[in-house]
């Protein structure tokens, strides 16, 4: 059911890398149809989702509140059945366009189609237009892309629920525009077998729901959703607790996920166990071929060009000594990393692909500390659950949760982490240890790696992260691994072959006091080891027997491992 | 945020699970990424919604709080500040149909 009243403008041409590259927008107004439905939050309990059978059963419980959003039109009831609304949502197409007509698409043939929405602020701001810096760099591209306006959850203080169902219901009115033999410039234009998702903060949460959503739509309306980007996304549908192995985005739902979140962020805040999961939940929680970005300088706000364009609780010190990068800088950010992941998964073209696994030279955007995995083809041996993916795992005296360990400033580790994944647990080393096998992997069914070009795993060390003196005297994770074959052949691999080589936390402080609150995330990165080095080493990749973790000489503080897997690629 | 008033309000509705509604005023209750959470005493306050001019917010209760219990409020990233009101059930007042 859409009521569609739409004008179609033309956007100035832009000059994109020196090319003239025409982009057209239209802009529509649509009510969206849903079943009633309001989740909610609480302090104690986390996330509760209610659908409730009628609006007048959401009145009785909200009376006032609900008659305001109707007033107001961010609600319809008319012509709705007793157990559904609609609600009002504004979208904004941008596509790229024939030189000589705007109203026409580009080329002949159909084009990926990209959804973005925005998260949760005030009502009466245009978020879903604070895009369209990345709407017109994708237009660009070859992409059409529709940003989603989301302020009836914002008005309804809704968490991810109603705005998955603005997510779906967008793509809804791109498919009944690009309805075959219908006199519009969409017209099976559009490749909703192609289909990218961005989501920013409480959006992020949105687009992995809508994403696990999809499967379960009617054939008409389901789309093959090739890339779902969650940008500095809160998690607030998860599980406080981690379980191990719950997973929920899976290769299913999309064909690659990835995360991009500052390390400056002022909304979503880590660095406490007990608040609004961030990103890191939904990257430990994900199957889907996958990698997370967590950029030493970016913040939240400036993403979208309408909100405000610092993060409130940004320290001003970070701000004037250029910690945190510019407004206009987050923008390039932007386009680099979501417009380069639908360049890469969309079209294919994978240039960007090495900002994903710690490979490019020169990021855009400065430094930044990777979680990775996807390639080829993946192996998992071991995600440091109850029981490895493969093979028999021995961990003498070890600890697989870093729930129970007390990091190096007397608190518990999981008050500086956001992780909510299993690890193996190397405690500080002590000299009856130092050398010893921390952990034995062996058995494992595939002993041929030959295969593979990789075998990688993530890491971290606690540190003291008090001060930023005490974080750059931190320690970098340091261990042996050690990779045996059949032949009891075996190669030692110390961490100056790791690649890349681990980075320290980034130091985070915010506003709430006037000292400033340390928010410092201790955080687990991707490393990897070239089996070709492996194999230099004179150990037979066609026969592989173990891998080990050989605890170092005098390590003081507590070391973290998970996902041990082999990538071809 | 800054708290100056909350009211409470015995529920009448369908529902059985609630027994108050409250409502808050104050000023600057952000909308941004973190949920506002509240509670009174140890009973959380459920179902927030901020009201549109960000003013204030209204939620749900299952239980009575005990007499004296302080009001707390919060972003749930950054955790609850006591409010300086307290419940009193000889406050409570009377839904208006």
């Amino acid at each position: 059911m859409l009521a569609l009243d739409s004008r179609a403008t033309l956007v100035s041409s832009v000059t994109v890398h020196g090319l003239l590259a025409p982009i057209a927008q239209l802009d529509i107004d649509a009510y969206i149809d849903q079943p009633v439905v309001y989740d909610g939050w609480t302090a104690t309990k986390g996330y509760e989702l209610k659908v409730f059978v009628s609006l007048e059963v959401l009145r009785d419980h909200y009376h006032a509140r609900v008659n305001d959003l109707i007033t107001q039109k961010f609600l319809s009831v008319d012509s709705s059945p007793p157990d559904r609304y609609r609600v009002h949502c504004r979208l904004r197409i941008v596509y790229p366009c024939s030189r000589t007509n705007p109203q026409k698409l580009k080329g002949s043939g159909k084009l990926p189609v990209v959804v973005l929405v925005h998260g949760h602020t005030e009502v009466l701001v245009a978020s879903h237009t604070g895009f369209t810096y990345l709407q017109n760099y994708l237009a660009s591209k070859g992409i059409v892309s529709v940003s989603v306006d989301t302020n009836a959850a914002n008005a309804f203080d809704s968490y991810v629920l109603m705005r998955a169902h603005l997510v779906l219901g967008a793509l809804d009115v791109l498919r009944e525009l690009a309805a075959p033999k219908k006199d519009h410039p969409f017209s099976d234009r559009l490749d909703f077998d192609n289909v990218g998702m961005l989501g920013h903060s409480r959006g992020g949460d949105a687009v992995v729901l809508a994403a696990i959503m999809n499967p379960d739509r009617p054939d008409d309306k389901k789309c093959k959703i090739t890339a779902v980007c969650a940008l500095a996304p809160t998690d607030l549908t998860g599980p406080k607790q981690a379980t191990g192995g719950d997973s929920r985005l899976t290769n299913d739902h999309a064909s690659f996920f990835a995360v991009i979140y500052g390390a400056l962020d002022g909304d979503v805040v880590g660095g406490r166990s007990d608040g609004t999961g961030t990103g890191f939940r939904l990257y430990d929680r994900a199957s889907a071929q996958k990698s997370m970005v967590f950029l030493d300088r970016c913040c939240h706000n400036p993403f979208n060009t309408i909100w405000e364009k610092n993060d409130r609780s940004l320290l001003q010190s970070d701000i004037d000594n250029g910690r945190v990068l510019d407004w206009l800088s987050h923008h390039e950010v932007g386009k680099a990393y979501i417009g380069g992941l639908f360049r890469w998964r969309l079209l294919k073209q994978a240039k960007a692909r090495s900002l994903f696994d710690g490979s490019a030279k020169k990021p855009v955007g400065g430094p930044a500390s990777i979680q990775w995995s996807f390639g080829e083809k993946i192996y998992p041996l071991d995600e440091m659950y109850s029981n490895p993916v493969a093979g028999i795992r021995t961990v003498p005296g070890i600890t697989m949760d870093m729930v129970s360990v007390v990091g190096v400033d007397g608190t518990p580790v999981k008050n500086r982490t956001n992780h909510q994944t299993r690890v193996l647990v190397l405690p500080p080393t002590l000299p009856a240890t130092a050398g010893m096998s921390a952990y034995k992997l062996e058995n494992f069914p595939v002993k041929d790696w030959s295969a593979y070009d990789l075998f990688t795993f993530r890491a971290c060390a606690d540190a003291d992260v008090s001060t930023q003196q005490t974080v750059n005297n931190s320690l970098l994770p340091e261990f042996t691994l050690v990779f045996s074959d059949g032949d009891n052949n075996s190669v030692s691999v110390l961490p100056a072959s790791w690649t890349p080589q681990p980075r320290r936390p980034v130091f985070h402080q915010i506003k709430p006091n006037p000292d400033g609150e340390n928010r410092t995330v201790i955080r687990l990165e991707t490393l990897s080891i070239k089996l070709s080095d492996v194999a230099k080493g004179g150990v037979n990749l066609t026969q592989m027997a173990s891998i080990e973790v050989v605890a170092p000489a005098n390590f003081a503080f507590h070391q973290f491992l998970d996902s041990f897997q082999l990538v071809k690629r | 945020m800054q708290v100056t008033k909350a009211t409470f309000t015995a529920f009448q509705g369908t529902s059985q699970k609630w027994v108050l509604r409250v409502e808050v005023e104050g000023s600057d209750f952000q909308r941004c990424a973190s949920p506002v959470v509240a509670s009174v005493g140890g009973v959380p306050v459920e179902f927030i919604i901020v009201n549109l001019a960000s003013d204030g917010f209204g939620g749900l209760m299952r239980t009575v709080p005990p007499t004296g219990a302080e009001l707390s409020v919060g972003y749930d990233n950054t955790g609850l500040d006591a409010t300086g009101i307290f419940f009193d059930p000889q406050d409570v007042v009377a839904p208006t149909v």
